[in-house]
């Protein structure tokens, strides 16, 4: 229709107000609101993300620290075994030293007595067979003289 | 034949009153095409409200993907076009291109379409001009909305003043026209050769052309926005 009419004008105007208003209500507020409630979301589940990502560095962070810490201290408590076994050892291996020498001297001392008693009592069983063969001998020509005689010749030959 | 062709044509033309509301001394006739809109807006609005029921933000079922991808490529075409400043007039251009495309293939629906009644076209070209022009005061300030008429140099401000009502005018000539135009050019057609070749024609005339004025209509004014928030 190519006639101009004010109502008609006026009539659309209001209904393209209307429209506009029943827009922004209906379709435009809503699906922004939600776009904006979901970029909230979002962004909320991200700054979680985040801070559950500190964290766990924060935490693995700490855990190195433990675990060397804990390396540090197997070290030390090594160290110490090592060296007190050692001591130990060093202990053990002097006394056990110790010991030896003196069982060595005690025996050596032993040994010695024992020779000096055998040689003696030696002697003292040797004299008296010598004196037994020789007065077997010697026979009537006894005399004190000639058995001190004897004896003391034999004595000085058998120690040569 | 011919003489019976021209009436079937004014006859299809004519915009009659529909009924006549009696408020006090004044009589106001509602328009055919003023009921046709209420249609579109009705069809419009219930679309709206069906497609944003029950939003989420998770989880969202194939409506609502639907709602945001028209809202996202809608307010993404006008605000492109209407640039930084002029963001905010979005939500009204983006309904003008709503209610223009629907009511220009309403017409395939048997509906005569509201745009082919100059009254339609002409309020919808005069809120144009008064929302380009409230957006350069509102943007600027009387002052400099004021100077902006003498720019680039003063010998121009008689054009610039005549603008303020070329635009509105040719706005409101295209879209009639184009409308006009289509629907004469179909109704030939149907009259010519009837069976196939108009439902040809009539994707562009009616569906494609529709749509493009639309668009047209849209992109000029928030050209005409763009330029008065600079």
């Amino acid at each position: 229709m190519i006639t101009v009419s004010f109502w008609n004008i006026l009539w659309t105007v209001v209904n393209l107000l209307v429209l506009f208003i029943a827009f922004k209500i209906f379709f435009f507020k809503p699906i922004q609101n939600i776009i904006a409630k979901r970029q909230e979301e979002a962004d909320e589940a991200f700054k979680a993300a985040k801070v559950k990502e500190d964290e766990a560095e924060a935490k693995s962070l700490q855990c190195d620290e433990k675990i060397a810490q804990v390396e540090q201290e197997k070290k030390q408590i090594l160290s110490e075994a090592r060296k007190s076994a050692d001591e130990q050892y060093q202990n053990i291996v002097a006394e056990a030293r110790a010991n030896a020498s003196e069982i060595k001297t005690a025996a050596a001392t032993e040994a010695n007595r024992e020779k000096e008693q055998i040689i003696a009592s030696a002697k003292k069983e040797i004299a008296n067979i010598i004196v037994d063969a020789t007065t077997k001998v010697v026979g009537g020509q006894t005399g004190a003289e000639v058995d001190s005689n004897l004896f003391d010749e034999f004595i000085g030959k058998a120690g040569e | 034949m011919g003489s019976s062709l021209a009436e079937k044509l004014i006859e299809e033309l004519n915009c009659e009153t529909v009924f006549t509301i009696h408020l006090g001394s004044f009589e106001i006739p509602v328009m055919e095409s003023v009921v046709v809109t209420w249609i579109v807006m009705a069809v419009l609005i219930l679309i709206a409200i069906f497609l944003t029921r029950d939003l989420k933000t998770q989880n969202i079922s194939k409506r609502q993907a639907f709602a945001e991808l028209i809202y996202e490529k809608l307010t993404g075409i006008v605000g492109g076009m209407l640039g930084e400043e002029g963001k905010i007039y979005t939500g009204y251009l983006t309904t003008v291109l709503l209610y223009i495309g629907l009511s220009n293939i309403i017409g395939l629906f048997g509906f005569k379409s509201p745009t082919k009644d100059l009254n339609v076209t002409a309020a919808l070209a005069l809120m144009s001009i008064v929302l380009v022009e409230f957006a350069g005061i509102y943007q600027n300030g009387v002052k400099k909305w004021l100077h902006k008429f003498t720019e680039p140099v003063a010998i121009v401000t008689p054009f610039n003043i005549l603008d303020v009502f070329t635009r509105p005018l040719s706005l409101c000539m295209r879209l009639f026209g184009n409308v006009l135009g289509a629907f004469v050019i179909m109704e030939l057609l149907k009259i010519v050769c009837p069976p196939v070749i108009p439902a040809v024609f009539s994707l562009y005339f009616d569906l494609f052309d529709g749509l493009l004025q639309a668009y047209v209509f849209v992109f000029l004014t928030s050209l005409y926005i763009k330029e008065a928030v600079e």
